[in-house]
């Protein structure tokens, strides 16, 4: 038996998925990337597939994302693996909980060469090369969207196994709640496999001296996906420690920069840090197009000033021509105003007049309570559309608003 | 801190006025209308805070002068020290100078104490009022934003903040509206998902036509494969026969090849046998072509024979020449044998030489003659010529000459110089005649100094003799004028001279002749002492008339030994140019070659002939070995094409077999035909089941939407987004405004009753306890006034004056109440101005005595234009109570 085995190993390309909370519409050329940017993940990680002649590739679920409902998706994925198959690279992968085996595949079969590991049991494959088998790989799919189940804890390594490899959709270290196929590193360890090719997590990470790792998403989803994503290449031989190489996919890069203008006394010193902050996301996008979310942080006289929703729009637009205006791109999604106006919170509470008042009363408040009685209504309307907020942060910021607006123009 | 003085510099109407000497407590000042009590008090608010600019609502008081305003306030510290501040028109409020006890000091840090801090509003409204701003506090919540302002040193009343918060979040969200942020953001969300929903729809409408797809999918499949396989089966057969066609065009091309070979081979088999050489004559070639350059040799030495024969021949000639320049009876060999040694030939020439010489002299001696005899014959024709033309016979000779010029003379009558003359010439005559002795002789023995000094000696005697004629004629014609005699004389002068001459030369001839016979004899006698000299000598060359014939005969012979040499030298040549032929026809010999005459010509051209024949020999013999190598590679061509052809057919056969052909290529390419024709068949049945499954893919895909769908889901993310923007920003000021309403109703409970159950007791008093309690509910801003009869009334149904009275109640409790609690409260007095207007004379008379209470601990000035005003506080508190100013 061969005792050598290189594949690539990817998982969480969610294709078809949603965007979650991004404005990204307005600019046609970023809409474009935004929207391709999966799908050209997939095709990139095809090539590269092909460019360094794998064995296989391991796809560790959630391929799909069934939010989506996109048939464009199995359209892409049927056609990009099919690529595969023409140079006889087989292709194996798990469903996870973002493409259970129960969640429609519009009629759009995987190509011959991908074998999708079975959701009833924990099955092992051979993957032969010239008619040798060279490796065996343990896997088993989500039936559906929640699976509470160690599937870990069920792989038994064969004896006749030269190299084994496992292929999970799991929440490694998540505990018994958790409802993503729950196990912990023990569980991955005490398996003895060689590797496990795991996917769920869209954060690269190597776990338990590389036999366990994660990839992350071959293209970050949404601003809460910031930096590199993509793939891993493993050399895999038996008696040693895997040998694993990330290597990027993304064709748009997610970044997102909180910046401090506490130093800033002005409207232009804010858009100076902007600025600053745009060139500093096009160099950390790595040559790639980026599309960056800034938060403003920090007590500063210009606090009340960039608050106007005319002046932040005005800073926003600034930004975004900025980042537009050469390449690679970087657009500006969005500019979180979190400043906070120039205040000593301690020492107004110590008090004894109106704010004093005010400031003790937002410290013995419920924040919840405050926050469901003040913005009840909203919350109502919107409903599952409503963001989640934390209530403290919100009370904190309302009882600073309320004291600037208050303090405005005293001397 | 007491404010003592108010100096209007230069404000509105007034220029220069002051209001001076405030009291302690409670000043009352009383003026007319228009006397500037309104004035001052504004002018108190605006030298403290700034002059108001004039795009403001406040009163301007600009000078009509249009000078800038200009005022000055007066205060008195605790020690009596006084401060003056005043201020002046312009930016940023005016200019404000302060001159304390020490001078000049800051009057910004003295502003500050002097006000606390507390707002211009502020103090417009609670300190230092006018009737008509106490009047324009029109709601109660609204002193009460001011009260809380003050209280807390707020920059703005909680009420408008509020209300700021409240609009904010209307423009964010309102639960009935349609038209807020968050309702036009919910309302695109909801158009947009029912989009999505509807290309949803068509998404799940997609599986109903996968059966058709997967269908069409399996018969594309098999076409595809049928193609494939037909495809793979022309393509199979095309490429046996395109690899047997080059194979067996490759055949054809090496049989071809060999044919030729073949041919070519038989040709230079012939060629071979064709080809006869003489080997052995080969083998002499170099030996013969060495003999033939000895032929050209001898060649060459025989041309050079005939020359040196020929040459021999010219120089025996040249001997035979010479010889007949000898005398006759000398031969060869006397000639040969004759020897003449340097010292005899030195001899031979000196003789010669002195016999030339002598006969030079004799030829001289000839032309000397020849010369005095033509000179001798030209003075005798001369000289007959004269005597002619003297009248005399061409006989006479001199002395008859003579004889005729005495007798002429005689027939002269000056003789005298006649003789002189006469001797003179006669000297003359005798120097040319010894003159012309000397020359000859001198010439004769060539003596040439001396024949020149008689040459001149003859020209000077003749040249005498000329002259004395001359003399002599010259003197007759002097003496004798008759003309016949004097030209006689002269023709017998000229005669005379002439014959003279004639004479001397014929004397000259003479001599000369005499001078030639000697040179004659001279050379006879040379003549004769050579052939005595030669008779006495063994020269043999006695038959020499003369030296220079001996010279010549020894010149002669000596050609004749020269050529005799040169003859010897040349047959002793002749040998030497013979030895090449000698050694060729040896060799010759000895390589069997000879001639039967023996010419050596003849010889050598059979020798150079036999060398041709051998080097023929030699190139033909190399020539048969080139075709003969060229025999054995056009064999191993063969073998080769033949190897070649071999291979070619035996890959042939295996192409065939392994495809399966019986035959040869007319089968294969039978067998290409058919499956050419199969597979285009197959392809355009592909094609057709592949163009109705691409059609339905593309129906498929375009059904998805999955492009538009991203779109909407790209702006569906893109609302989300401003949906949390806006919800942050509504969270926010909604909670910020709930904290300032739970502060306010905090604010109304626990601090608000201070001020307001301050101000109760003193409208009470006002009202003469018409009205006993001030209530104010924690829900709602608004006051309620309650009557000593239990009944309750709201601010908003008060009369004018007891609002006004309630107003002034709550100021002064309100000022009370943050002065006793330290908070903001300005040093400046309480100015009121004219606020008891609209109360009647109770009620006046009651504020007068809260005013005078209030006034205990605080300056408070009271401006008032009724006289009435001042009465009701004489009667109400006393005249002591207050200080009275005029206006």
């Amino acid at each position: 038996m061969t005792r050598h085995v290189r594949f690539i190993h990817a998982a969480d390309m969610h294709l078809g998925a949603r965007f979650e909370r991004v404005s990204a519409s307005a600019e046609s050329a970023v809409a474009t990337e935004l929207i391709s940017s999966r799908s050209k993940a997939l095709t990139s990680l095809i090539d590269l597939c092909i460019e360094h002649a794998v064995d296989f590739l391991v796809i560790a679920g959630d391929l799909f994302d069934e939010g989506g409902r996109s048939a464009k998706a199995h359209f892409d994925a049927q056609r990009e693996l099919a690529r595969l198959g023409e140079r006889g690279i087989a292709v194996y992968m798990v469903h996870g909980n973002h493409d259970p085996a129960d969640a429609s595949d519009f009629g759009v079969a995987m190509p011959s060469n991908v074998r999708v590991f079975s959701h009833e049991t924990v099955e092992r494959v051979e993957h032969q090369r010239d008619g040798e088998v060279v490796c065996a790989l343990y896997g088993r799919s989500f039936p559906k969207a929640t699976v509470k189940d160690n599937y870990v804890a069920q792989v038994k390594r064969d004896g006749r196994d030269t190299i084994a490899i496992g292929v999970m959709h799991a929440d490694v270290g998540a505990g018994e709640g958790s409802t993503y196929a729950p196990c912990s590193l023990g569980d991955l360890q005490a398996c003895g496999l060689d590797y496990w090719a795991l996917g769920h997590i869209h954060k690269h990470d190597v776990l338990a001296n590389n036999i366990a790792v994660y990839p992350g998403s071959t293209q970050g989803l949404d601003p809460n996906e910031p930096g590199a994503h993509g793939c891993v290449l493993v050399e895999l031989a038996a008696g040693a420690e895997p040998s694993i190489r990330f290597v990027p996919l993304d064709s748009i890069r997610w970044i997102r920069r909180a910046v401090d203008v506490s130093g800033c006394a002005t409207v232009a010193d804010v858009q100076q840090a902007l600025t600053a902050a745009v060139e500093e996301a096009r160099a950390e996008s790595d040559g790639r197009s980026a599309v960056a979310r800034v938060t403003l942080t920090g007590r500063t006289e210009a606090h009340r000033d960039i608050a106007p929703e005319a002046i932040a729009a005005d800073l926003l637009e600034e930004a975004q021509a900025r980042g537009m205006g050469s390449q690679p791109w970087v657009w500006v999604e969005r500019i979180v105003d979190e400043t906070r106006p120039v205040l000593d919170m301690d020492a107004l509470g110590k008090r004894e007049d109106f704010i004093g008042d005010l400031v003790r009363l937002a410290g013995a408040v419920d924040p919840q309570e405050i926050l469901d009685q003040a913005a009840g209504d909203l919350f109502s309307r919107a409903g599952r559309d409503m963001p989640q907020f934390d209530a403290r942060a919100v009370l904190e910021r309302a009882a600073e608003e309320c004291v600037d607006l208050l303090r405005k123009g005293a001397s | 801190m007491r404010l003592r003085r108010i100096d209007a510099l230069r404000f509105g109407e007034m220029e220069g006025a002051s209001l001076g000497a405030l009291g302690d407590r409670l000043t009352l000042v009383i003026g007319p209308n228009e006397s500037g009590k309104t004035t001052f008090t504004h002018l108190v608010r605006y030298v403290l805070y700034g002059f108001p600019k004039g795009n403001t609502k406040q009163p301007q008081f600009r000078p009509f002068s249009g000078a800038p305003r200009s005022g000055r306030l007066t205060f008195q510290d605790d020690q009596g020290a006084e401060w003056t501040i005043s201020r002046t028109d312009g930016t940023r409020g005016g200019t404000v100078e302060l001159v304390g006890p020490q001078g000049s000091a800051d009057p910004e840090t003295f502003l500050k104490d002097i006000t606390r801090g507390v707002p211009e509003d502020v103090y417009a409204s609670v300190f230092g009022f006018t009737l008509a701003e106490l009047s324009s506090l029109e709601s109660l919540d609204k002193i009460q934003d001011h009260l809380r302002a003050s209280v807390s040193g707020l920059a703005r009343n909680p009420g408008e903040v509020r209300g700021e918060l409240t609009a904010h979040m209307d423009g964010l969200f309102k639960p009935a509206g349609s038209k807020s942020e968050a309702a036009v953001t919910l309302a695109a969300l909801r158009e947009l998902r029912g989009r999505i929903r509807d290309l949803e729809t068509a998404a799940a409408a997609l599986a109903l036509q996968q059966g058709r797809r997967d269908e069409l999918s399996e018969q594309n499949e098999a076409a595809d494969a049928r193609r494939r396989e037909s495809v793979a089966t022309a393509a199979r057969l095309r490429s046996v026969v395109d690899s047997i066609l080059p194979l067996n065009d490759q055949i054809a091309d090496n049989e071809s090849a060999l044919v030729e070979a073949r041919i070519a081979h038989q040709r230079l088999a012939e060629r071979i046998g064709e080809t006869e050489v003489d080997a052995a004559l080969a083998a002499q070639a170099d030996s013969l072509a060495l003999l033939a350059v000895a032929a050209d040799e001898a060649e060459a030495a025989m041309r050079d024979r005939d020359a040196v024969q020929q040459r021999l021949a010219d120089q025996q000639q040249a001997v035979a020449a010479a010889l007949e320049t000898l005398p006759k009876g000398w031969s060869q060999e006397r000639a040969e044998a004759l020897r003449v040694d340097a010292e005899r030939l030195g001899e031979i020439d000196t003789r010669r030489d002195a016999l030339v010489m002598r006969e030079r002299e004799a030829d001289v001696a000839a032309d000397a003659l020849a010369r005095m005899q033509a000179r001798a014959q030209s003075t005798r024709r001369l000289a007959t010529e004269a005597l002619g033309r003297a009248g005399l016979p061409v006989d006479a000779d001199t002395a008859a000459v003579r004889a005729r010029i005495e007798g002429l003379s005689a027939a002269v009558a000056q003789p005298a110089p006649k003789g002189r003359n006469g001797v003179a010439i006669a000297a003359a005559a005798l120097l040319s005649f010894l003159g012309a002795a000397i020359a000859v002789l001198s010439a004769i023995a060539a003596q040439w100094v001396l024949a020149g000094l008689g040459g001149v000696a003859v020209l000077a005697g003749v040249a005498l003799i000329v002259y004395a004629s001359f003399a002599r004629g010259r003197a007759g014609s002097g003496v004798v004028d008759v003309a016949g005699a004097v030209e006689s004389r002269s023709a017998l002068d000229d005669a005379l001279s002439k014959l003279s001459a004639a004479e001397a030369a014929d004397v000259d001839a003479d001599e000369a002749s005499a001078a030639l016979d000697r040179a004659h004899a001279s050379v006879e006698a040379a003549r004769a002492e050579w052939r005595e000299w030669l008779a006495a000598s063994d020269i043999g060359i006695e038959d020499a008339p003369d030296p220079a014939a001996g010279r010549s005969l020894w010149g002669r012979v000596r050609d004749v030994q020269d050529a005799v040499r040169r003859m010897r030298e040349t047959a002793n040549q002749l040998d030497l140019v013979m030895k090449p032929v000698t050694r060729f026809t040896h060799r010759a010999a000895e390589a069997s070659i000879t001639h039967e005459g023996g010419d050596a010509w003849a010889l050598a051209a059979l020798v150079r002939q036999r060398a041709d024949d051998a080097q023929r020999a030699r190139e033909q013999l190399a020539a048969r070995a080139a075709l003969e190598a060229e025999l054995r590679e056009k064999a191993d061509v063969i073998a080769a094409v033949m190897a070649t052809i071999e291979a070619a057919r035996k890959r042939i056969s295996d192409e065939l077999a392994a495809a399966d052909i019986k035959g040869g290529l007319t089968d294969a390419q039978a067998a290409l035909e058919i499956a050419v024709a199969d597979a285009e068949a197959a392809d355009a049945e592909y094609r057709e089941v592949n163009a109705t499954y691409n059609k339905l893919l593309g129906e498929l895909e375009n059904q998805g939407g999955d492009d538009e769908m991203a779109l909407l889901r790209l702006e569906e993310a893109g609302l989300l987004g401003r949906l949390e923007q806006i919800a942050q920003e509504f969270v926010i000021a909604a909670v910020a405004r709930e904290l300032l309403t739970r502060t306010l109703s905090e604010y109304e409970r626990t601090r608000q009753p201070a001020v307001v159950q301050g101000a109760a007791p003193i409208l009470e008093r006002i009202t003469g306890g018409n009205y006993v309690r001030i209530t104010t509910p924690h829900d709602r801003f608004d006051m309620q006034l309650l009557e000593d009869d239990g009944d309750s009334k709201t601010t908003d149904i008060l009369s004018t004056g007891a609002a006004n009275q309630l107003y002034l109640a709550l100021r002064l409790s309100y000022i009370s109440y943050i002065q006793s609690i330290g908070k903001m409260c300005p040093q400046a007095p309480v100015i009121m101005d004219d606020v008891l207007v609209n109360f009647d004379d109770t009620r006046q008379g009651n504020v007068a005595q809260e005013i005078v209470r209030f006034a205990q601990d605080r300056q408070v000035v009271l401006l008032t234009c009724h006289e009435s005003t001042v009465s009701t506080f004489a009667d109400a508190v006393g005249s002591d109570a207050y200080t009275l100013l005029r206006l």
